[in-house]
């Protein structure tokens, strides 16, 4: 993968697997796994953010808590800033846990509804014990004010909150620590357009200002654009494409992406789109289609892609990697207007 | 301008509550044609549900209506009985809602509603309901309808169930269908399935259209005209092209600079200032005005009406532009 | 409201009645020239076999209702909490064999287990409160267990061990917390149930044991006396139903002053 020789890499993840075992079900005790997430690879540098987007059932949200451990992986190694994270147990791993963090997609329920604000910004500095009174009550000051709320807010309850200020805390929270990788699970998906603008614009300035590296994950592709240098695509648990920004949005290979691309509907009423619209559902993960699994609602599939996996190479450009044996096909179709409706 | 099928004038929704009377709807003004998509957007709270759900004589206890007319093909449904209601429910004018799930009962099979909607406005039987359903399914575009129509909801994906409910939303040919945030909770590529779907009821039906979301961009792909609402009123209304090109409400040119668009990279997003007011002790006058950039001294003592600026552009501001 | 209101007053009588009570010595004493008098002024809910006055003793009564149900509930909750807690928290094999322990428990009927309990340690005050706080704590070990498992997976629960919480820290900071809650409401619920429970240990014999003043056994005694003298065992009866009713409303009113959303440090 892309190894730049001026920043360091801070996250590394190889082949990276997570199945989950369902009980069993009605069928003799035959298990069903969910493979959520089912061989990931790419880096991070730092400083930067990567964006991860797919559509639910992907795999991302998982991906984002296995590479803090939040849950355990089933397979694959996550390295942060050299050390194997899989190595460490019990209280290394909780000093480890203090540079890295998450912020959750519902502001309301990652909250203890029962603390106050304060508490639950002083809860990560009492746990460390990195501080306490006088001394507690001021840093927890100051997080706030870093996100933009202020002293009246310090003894409020969760549910007091507008959404906006909510996530505001979350990050607040997140930054107690002082980390230096934050995954950011959809942290704007539950909120306003006008408040979203808002929270983009404060995390953006964060990232300036103490020199975060963030994995930013959600399904609006737009607000990935935004925020992110590189990206990547996922579907039912693999990456299909990634690559920087601007590679992946002005030249797509993978006919997902290409798909996503299309149907998201751009604020622009001159642009009219002509939609490449998938047929189908997505399949579930529990039954992953053989070969490659677009292949069910692909519009260029055919025989290889049923058969055989495709795996993600550099083929055009540098540092623009995809998983499809039909790239050299649709590149030859993108000369035309793309309106192939599902077969 | 082809013929007037909804006409919302001056509608005003109280409840009342623990808290104090909540304003919800503060003089909403909305025209639907035939055959027109017409957008409702605007942020939670803003009032676009209820607007929905006032046309259909649905307001939720303890809302009530204060004032206002709703003209629909020209009669007043504001002076209707319930009886007369329900007889246009589902027939002349019908709503599929955010999450179709819930919107199924779990306990029958898929077709189980949508065939009472034939039973209860069109007196069929059975079997000619099933023909008539799996016929207009075939016609949406359904593959296999006899198989979904058998299925529970919960066999079916987001996608099928909310299939299901334009299908039965439009079972007895409405004029009218409103979408209220329905592709809301699916995924994007499902939701540009739908977006399909009801785009090709009005060439294949002639439906109109009210499609509320909160989503600037489908109003953009899907809409013929827009209509922004604001702390319960309509606060900008014009056609698709008018409204993105030249914004006149700084509510609305606020909005538009705040979200990413992919074709325009920006390096900070433009933000709206403040937040949303509550609705039991709005500001006085233009309820926008505390964060309103122009906002100056009319603009907290008269509530602005809306007047038109440009052609066919009606804006509710002191300054608009 | 109402709850409170009998609630209290419930609680208050208990600590007064001594003072309250118009014939105190009745507790013990007997008065046999005095049998079997129906209400009246000098007594306001008649005598019993023994010429004693119902009205007192059943004031006399609430100490021992109210004694019994507060052990019980504290032992039942004491344990009930912790096993609960540790089983949903750890959950694996300690869930398990804390889950298989209840399982036995509950296979029996709560009040033939309490009878059964009770009759072997011999009938008493003591072993009665005992029996009914092996009989009881299961159901709380149970409902604390339930809530401990969905809350291990609430977003903020992660989010905690996110920052680097340690187990203990997450089960008394987060998880204990908010399974407090629907314990409380059970415990105000259960009061009466208690009460109902003793009464009828008391009733039974495996109780309380004459002379006590204890409802059930008023009611027992009063038995054989009801076709023709119906005090004895009514009002005795009565006093559960009211007692009963007061908790149970008393509870309900407390689950929606729990819910944190009605809070705010305003207050």
């Amino acid at each position: 993968m892309v190894t730049r020789s001026e920043s360091q890499l801070l996250v590394s993840v190889r082949d990276l697997k997570k199945h989950f075992v369902l009980a069993a079900m009605a069928s003799f005790g035959r298990h069903e796994v969910v493979r959520a997430v089912d061989g990931v690879t790419f880096d991070i540098p730092e400083g930067d953010t990567f964006g991860l987007v797919g559509e639910s059932g992907c795999g991302k949200t998982t991906l984002g808590r296995c590479l803090i451990r939040l849950i355990e992986l089933t397979a694959g190694k996550v390295l942060f800033d050299g050390t194997n994270l899989l190595q460490l147990r019990g209280q290394e791993m909780r000093r480890m846990r203090r540079q890295m963090q998450i912020v959750f997609q519902d502001p309301q329920t990652s909250m203890n509804p029962r603390m106050l604000v304060r508490d639950i910004v002083s809860e990560p500095l009492r746990i460390h014990r990195l501080a306490n009174g006088k001394e507690l009550e001021n840093r927890v000051l100051d997080l706030l004010e870093r996100v933009g709320l202020g002293r009246e807010h310090l003894r409020r309850y969760p549910h007091e909150l507008s959404g906006g200020q909510k996530q505001r805390v979350c990050i607040a929270r997140a930054l107690a620590l002082n980390p230096r990788f934050i995954v950011l699970d959809e942290p704007t998906s539950a909120l306003d357009v006008s408040v979203q603008a808002r929270i983009l614009n404060l995390l953006k300035d964060l990232q300036e200002q103490f020199g975060l590296t963030y994995l930013f994950i959600s399904h609006d592709l737009s607000v990935v654009k935004h925020m992110s240098k590189r990206i990547a695509v996922m579907y039912l648990g693999k990456i299909v494409e990634s690559g920087s920004v601007s590679q992946v949005f002005n030249r797509p290979l993978h006919p997902y992406t290409r798909a996503l691309l299309s149907a998201i509907p751009v604020a622009d009423p001159k642009m009219r789109q002509e939609e490449m619209v998938l047929e189908g559902d997505v399949p579930s993960p529990t039954r992953i289609p053989s070969g490659c699994r677009f292949h069910t609602r692909c519009p260029f599939a055919d025989r290889e892609c049923l058969e055989e996996e495709p795996h993600l190479s550099e083929l055009y450009e540098h540092g623009h990697f995809v998983a499809c044996h039909r790239v050299a096909a649709i590149i030859a179709d993108q000369q035309g207007p793309v309106s192939s409706e599902g077969q | 301008m082809s013929e007037l099928l909804l006409e919302i004038r001056d509608l005003h929704v109280h409840f009342s509550s623990a808290h104090g009377m909540v304003y919800a709807l503060n003089g909403v003004n909305l025209r639907v044609h035939k055959h027109e998509t017409m957008g409702l957007v605007g942020e939670t709270g803003c009032g676009k549900s209820m607007t929905a759900l006032a046309v259909l004589g649905l307001i939720p206890p303890p809302g009530r209506l204060i004032r206002g007319r709703i003209l629909f093909e020209g009669e007043d449904l504001t002076r209707k009985s319930d009886a007369e209601l329900r007889a246009i429910r589902g027939n002349r004018m019908s709503i599929i809602f955010q999450s179709p799930g819930s919107s199924l009962n779990p306990v029958y099979q898929a077709q189980a509603q949508p065939l009472d909607v034939l039973k209860y406005h069109r007196r069929l039987k059975k079997e000619e309901a099933r023909e008539q359903l799996l016929n207009l399914l075939g016609r949406l575009g359904m593959p296999d309808p006899e198989r979904i129509v058998r299925a529970y909801p919960h066999e079916l994906s987001g996608g099928m169930q909310q299939r299901v409910m334009i299908a039965m939303a439009m079972l007895c040919n409405p004029a009218l269908l409103i979408a209220d945030e329905a592709t809301s909770a699916l995924d994007v590529t499902i939701q540009a399935q739908i977006l399909k779907l009801l785009k090709s009821l009005r060439s294949e039906f002639g439906t109109s259209l009210l499609l509320i979301t909160h989503d600037l961009g489908i109003v953009a792909q899907v809409c013929d005209r827009v209509a922004v609402m604001y702390t319960g009123s309509v606060v900008e209304i014009a056609d698709v092209v008018s409204v993105f090109e030249r914004p006149q409400h700084p509510y609305t040119q606020g909005l538009l600079h705040s979200i990413p668009v992919i074709t325009r990279p920006q390096r900070r997003l433009e933000e709206v200032h403040g937040s949303v007011p509550s609705m039991i002790d709005p500001p006085t006058g233009c309820r926008f005005h505390p964060r309103c950039p122009r906002a100056a001294g009319l603009c907290c003592q008269q509530e602005p009406e809306l007047r038109e600026t440009l052609p066919g552009h009606r804006v509710a501001c002191h300054y608009p532009g | 409201m109402m709850g409170l209101c009998i609630m209290v007053a419930f609680v208050g009588i208990a600590f007064v009645c001594p003072w309250l009570a118009p014939y105190p010595e009745d507790r013990i004493e007997v008065h046999t020239d005095q049998r079997l008098l129906p209400p009246s002024r000098a007594h306001w809910f008649g005598t019993d076999d023994l010429g004693r006055d119902i009205f007192s003793r059943i004031l006399l009564g609430t100490r021992i209702s109210l004694h019994s149900a507060i052990l019980v509930l504290l032992i039942t909750i004491s344990l009930g909490v912790f096993l609960g807690v540790v089983a949903g928290s750890f959950g694996g094999y300690v869930d398990e064999a804390i889950m298989r322990l209840t399982d036995i428990f509950l296979a029996f009927p709560r009040l033939i287990l309490a009878m059964v309990i009770a009759t072997i340690l011999g009938p008493n005050v003591t072993n009665s409160i005992v029996a009914m706080s092996l009989s009881w704590w299961p159901v709380y070990a149970r409902l604390v267990r339930g809530q401990a498992l969905s809350l291990r997976e609430q977003d903020f629960v992660l989010a905690a061990r996110s920052l680097g919480a340690s187990r203990g820290h997450l089960i008394v900071s987060h998880i204990l917390p908010n399974c407090l809650s629907p314990v409380i409401i059970q415990a105000s619920l259960d009061v009466g149930r208690v009460i109902m429970t003793s009464a009828a240990l008391g009733f039974i014999g495996v109780g309380a044991q004459p002379p006590i003043p204890e409802w059930g056994i008023m009611i027992s005694l009063g038995r054989n006396y009801f076709l023709d003298q119906p005090w004895i065992a009514a009002f005795p009866g009565l006093a559960i139903i009211v007692t009963v009713f007061g908790f149970n409303l008393f509870g309900d009113g407390l689950r929606d002053v729990l819910d944190p959303r009605w809070r705010s440090e305003a207050e």
